[in-house]
Order: C-alpha cells, then structure tokens, then sequence
C-alpha cells in the first residue's frame, strides 16, 4: 500500500477511557472509546505525554480492549488511568492473524451460532497476557462459525487470565500451568502434545506469547504438518518501518510483522535464540 | 532504455539509489534485505563510541509532508556494531556511518575501523561522518560541529587513518553550509551527504497539551524539507568539485531527477520507505529509467547539474 505523504496517517488520537476492570494482581483490561478499525494480531502504539509510547495488542475493537500486566514505568502510568480519563494512541499497525477460509459452498445463513458448523477447529495458544490478540481472534473466528480451542499457558494460577472471556464465547480451554496449581502441569507445548495424544485435530495454530514457547509450537507444527501463524516481539520504537530498532533477521517486526506464519519465523536465525535492546545490542539466549 | 548504473567514488552501483543513514540500518540482516529490494548502496545507523540508547520513545511523528524524529543515536557502539556489519557479501556497497562528540573520538573510531579493514573482516565502500545531527546533545548541531573549523579538522583526522573514501553529511537547513562543504573538501573528504534533516522542530499535540517527541524536538524529514535541501545541493555543487549525495524528501523518481539536475551524483532515500514501503528503492529506480528514456538521456549520470547549463 501506498500512502499520500500530504495527507498524514495514523495520527495520534486521544479516546476515553470506558472502563477498567482487574484481571488478577497485575493485569488490568480497559476499553478505550474508539472505533478504529483494526484487525485480529495488529497493535497500536498507546503515548502517555512524557512517560513514552509503547505497542499494546489489541484484545478487540469498538470498543477497543487492552490488557496491560504492570511491569514497568510505562504501564505503571497506564494502571493509574480510570474511567472517564483519557488515553492516546496511534494505529493500527503491523499485519494481523489469517484466518483458514470458509469452505466455499457454506453461507452466512448455514453458520449457527453454537460453532458446530463443521467448518473446522483452530488452535489458540497464548502465554501469559499473550492471549489478548488471541482472544480477538477467537470472535472474530466464531463470527464466520470456525471453532477455537485455547490453551492459557500461565507460570501458576494467579497469572491465568481470560478463561471465562473464552468459555463465554464457546470455546474449549485447557489451562496449563508450570508448576501445576491449576488444570494441567506442564507448559503450553505439552498442553499441545496432550491435545493431539487425544485425538485432537486443527486447521491451523496461532501463537502469542513467550518466544520460546512459539519456537518450539513452531517446530511441533511443522513436524505435524499444521500451518501456524505466531506474533513476533521485538523491541520496537517508531512502529512505521523507518527506525529499523525491531529487526529480526531482514524483517522488521513492526511493519513486515508481528504476525509471521511459524516457518517464516522459524526461517530467521534469530528467532528463539537473539533479541536486541534499545541500543540494537544482542542479547542472546533468552 | 537509460542505463540506470552509475559510480559513485570509484564503486560501480546498479543504480544512484542509497539507504539513509538512521533509517533502519540496525542489522547485517536488514541492509542486505534494503539491498534485495533495489538499493544501490546502503549506510548503517550510525556508530558512536558510546552504547546508546537513544531518546525515549515517542521517537517518530508526522507532520505535514514530513516527519520529525528524534531518534538520539541509539547504536549498540563502534565494537558491537562493526562486528555486527562485518563479513558483508553483497555486491551493493556497505557504507559505515560513524558520529562522536568530537575529533578526538573521531580518530579512535578511524582507528578501530582502519583495524577492523586491515584484519580483512571488514569490507565497507566508505564512511560517512555525520556533522549533522539536530536533536542529539553534545552531537552534531547540538554541538554546534557544522562549522568550517571543526569540518575541516574532522575530515584531515578521518582521512589521516582511513584507507578508503569519506563522505561527510551536513544538514541543509543551517546558514553557511557552502563554507563548510568547501572546508570539507579542504579537509580530503571525497564526497559530501546533503544531508540531514532540518531543525530541529516541533509537534505540540493540542488535546493533551504536550509535546509529542520524548526528546520534545527533532529533525524534520520528508517532502516538506525538500526544497531547503535541493537549493543547499544547488549551492554546494558550484562551490566544490567533490561529488554529493542528494537527500531530503525523495519519495518518487522525479523527486530523485530534480536532486541530480541540482547536483547530486547519487540520491539517498530514508522517509520514504514509510510511504511507499521497503520496496521504494526499486520504485524509484523504475521511475527514474522511465523519465530518462522518455526524455532522450542515454545515461543517467547525463543529467547531473543539469540545472545549472540554463
């Protein structure tokens, strides 16, 4: 896609803050006023004016849903937001999940609402807050009567979050957890494994979350023979495919990504073994 | 059809398309992606002797026709990153941007490069030293380095070290920029960048009555610093005999034909990749060959300084 450069894109936009709810002891969701258009796995940069900008995924659109873990300085600011105050952004941006492609002869008519339309049944895993494009993509799937069965992968059971937003929309979940406080113990591979040993069978897998856990989703389904579609991190500044701080292999995260599909990613060298920080440094074996 | 390649200080390249500096440019990997998709030559961020950062984020806001950034130099530092661009394969050449506080720095940057050349590990075309930054403190303009006297010094401690051509980059937007591309010359670079972006400026954003940047200014790129940049060609090509690296607002292949009828022997292109994507440099590139072939050039080389035989 071209763009007009006398006619500026994605401007920063300042919406209301609908409502905050807490999902456990660090993560809080909001719902930003904005009828943006965005696509399932696409981001956008949220500012807070002297403090920084930062790419948040989007866990659904009009109102638009973010959930932020407070980690640091910028989502500490962000957690101090309530409803009615503001918050500014600019976006969309970056390239967003696929979903498979409606068997051709089915109509919008045959699709019921129960997802039993037979169309198929994608696999959803996310790590920690890495379900929230998930959990986007699972409406947005449901919409056009593909099934999704999720894994929330958590370290323990206080750090699961979006169970219920899944089980509300239909879809089947397995909670893993490392240290198995709560539903199967073991990490999200495993929780994979487990699914397929039962018999299990999916169109197609989406990832987000910890890399490690994507690199070897990655691996497994190219083993099987399962396409797969991961969202890659990378430390990124501008977000517009100019300052080149995102860069994994030739790519850039920001623009050619986030969304890559698992051979893609598992082609770059430095997928699952070298990240950079702000200053472009490797660091190597996370 | 017009013969699109060109040479440019003795290196032969496929066309006069080069990447930016500070535009992308953090890996081996990128540039040689840059260079896939139609650059005829790239140049790294640029190297400092310190590991940087760069400003807080936002880096990056559009204006109108154009973009401020204040990036502030992030760069993993000369060691890391001349270890990063090592062992470059490709046939485009690698050009290696350096920056420092000052010309002592300078020579111990030409020294580890120098080193790093000697060891064979090392291939890059040239260097180009960057006088220019607007937005980052003790460099560039923040440090006030665009002057005649510190240019002249810089490009004498440069090129006392390093055995392969210099380019320096100075930003168009400051007055007394044809004294300074003369000191330049003077000092035995071989080449000058015009150059850099303009400012520095500023967006103010109105409903949260802030400003936007981190760094709350930065250099203004894009079409709207165009026409300083063509006329600061314009001005510098009648002063020196040294060949210029046109750069500033380069989106379509027209914008490239007006660079080189101002002087320039070859175009760098940065903002542009934003509005046309990566794949900007192969767009220009075919636009170019389309305007010369309509318009009877046989060479693009032939249009170079046309401007001034009228």
């Amino acid at each position: 896609m071209e763009l007009d450069p006398g006619k500026p894109t994605f401007e920063m936009q300042t919406c209301k803050v609908l409502s905050v709810k807490k999902e456990n002891y660090r993560v809080k969701t909001f719902e930003i006023d904005s009828k943006i258009k965005a696509k399932p796995g696409q981001y956008i940069m949220v500012w807070v004016p002297n403090v920084g900008e930062r790419p948040m995924s989007l866990g659904g659109t009009n109102p638009i849903r973010l959930s932020i873990a407070n980690i640091g300085k910028f989502s500490n600011a962000i957690h101090e937001l309530k409803e009615g105050n503001v918050l500014s952004f600019r976006g969309p941006l970056g390239t967003s999940f696929k979903l498979p492609k409606p068997k051709a002869e089915t109509t919008k008519h045959e699709i019921n609402e129960t997802q039993n339309s037979g169309l198929g049944t994608i696999l959803l895993v996310g790590g920690g807050y890495g379900v929230v494009p998930l959990y986007f993509l699972a409406k947005e799937a449901k919409k056009i009567g593909i099934k999704s069965t999720v894994i929330i992968a958590a370290r323990k059971a206080d750090d699961i979050i979006y169970e219920n937003n899944f089980k509300e929309l239909g879809c089947e979940v397995l909670i893993t957890t490392d240290d198995g406080s709560e539903g199967f113990k073991g990490n999200a591979v495993e929780g994979v494994k487990h699914l397929i040993s039962q018999g299990k069978k999916f169109d197609e897998a989406y990832s987000c979350g910890p890399e490690m856990m994507m690199y070897y989703l990655a691996l497994y389904c190219k083993e099987k023979n399962v396409p797969c579609q991961v969202s890659v991190e990378r430390y990124m500044k501008c977000g517009i495919n100019i300052c080149g701080a995102c860069a994994v292999d030739g790519k850039l995260c920001c623009s050619d990504g986030p969304i890559f599909t698992g051979n893609k990613a598992l082609s770059f060298a430095e997928f699952g073994k070298v990240q950079r920080d702000a200053s472009g440094k490797k660091i190597e074996g996370h | 059809m017009s013969s699109i390649e060109t040479e440019f200080l003795g290196l032969k390249m496929k066309n006069p398309t080069i990447l930016a500096s500070g535009v992308q440019g953090v890996t081996k990997g990128n540039l040689e992606e840059v260079c896939k998709r139609g650059a005829g030559a790239v140049i790294t961020k640029s190297l400092t002797l310190e590991v940087r950062k760069g400003h807080e984020t936002p880096i990056m806001v559009q204006t109108d026709s154009g973009f401020l950034n204040a990036v502030g130099y992030a760069n993993p530092g000369i060691d890391s990153g001349l270890e990063e661009f090592s062992g470059w394969k490709r046939k485009e050449h690698l050009i290696i941007s350096i920056t420092a506080k000052n010309v002592d720095e300078y020579s111990i940057l030409a020294d580890k490069i120098a080193a790093k050349l000697k060891e064979g590990k090392l291939k890059c075309g040239a260097i180009e030293a960057v006088l220019s930054c607007p937005h980052t403190p003790e460099y560039g303009l923040m440090a006030g380095q665009q002057t005649p006297e510190i240019a002249e010094k810089v490009a004498r401690a440069l090129k006392a070290k390093l055995p392969i051509p210099l380019i320096m980059k100075i930003s168009p937007g400051i007055p007394g920029e044809v004294e300074v591309a003369k000191a330049i010359e003077r000092g035995g670079a071989n080449a000058i960048d015009i150059g850099n972006t303009i400012g520095p400026g500023m967006k103010i954003d109105i409903e949260r009555k802030a400003k936007v940047l981190g760094f709350g200014m930065g250099g203004l790129s894009g079409p709207a610093m165009k026409p300083i940049a063509i006329r600061c060609v314009y001005d510098v090509y009648k002063s020196v005999k040294i060949p210029i690296i046109g750069c500033g607002g380069i989106t379509y292949g027209t914008d490239a034909i007006e660079y080189m009828m101002a002087g320039a022997s070859t175009i760098a292109i940065g903002t542009a990749a934003y509005y046309r994507g990566t794949d900007v440099f192969s767009k220009i590139t075919k636009e170019m060959e389309k305007w010369l072939t309509e318009h009877n050039y046989p060479y693009v080389k032939d249009i170079i300084g046309a401007a001034h035989k009228n």
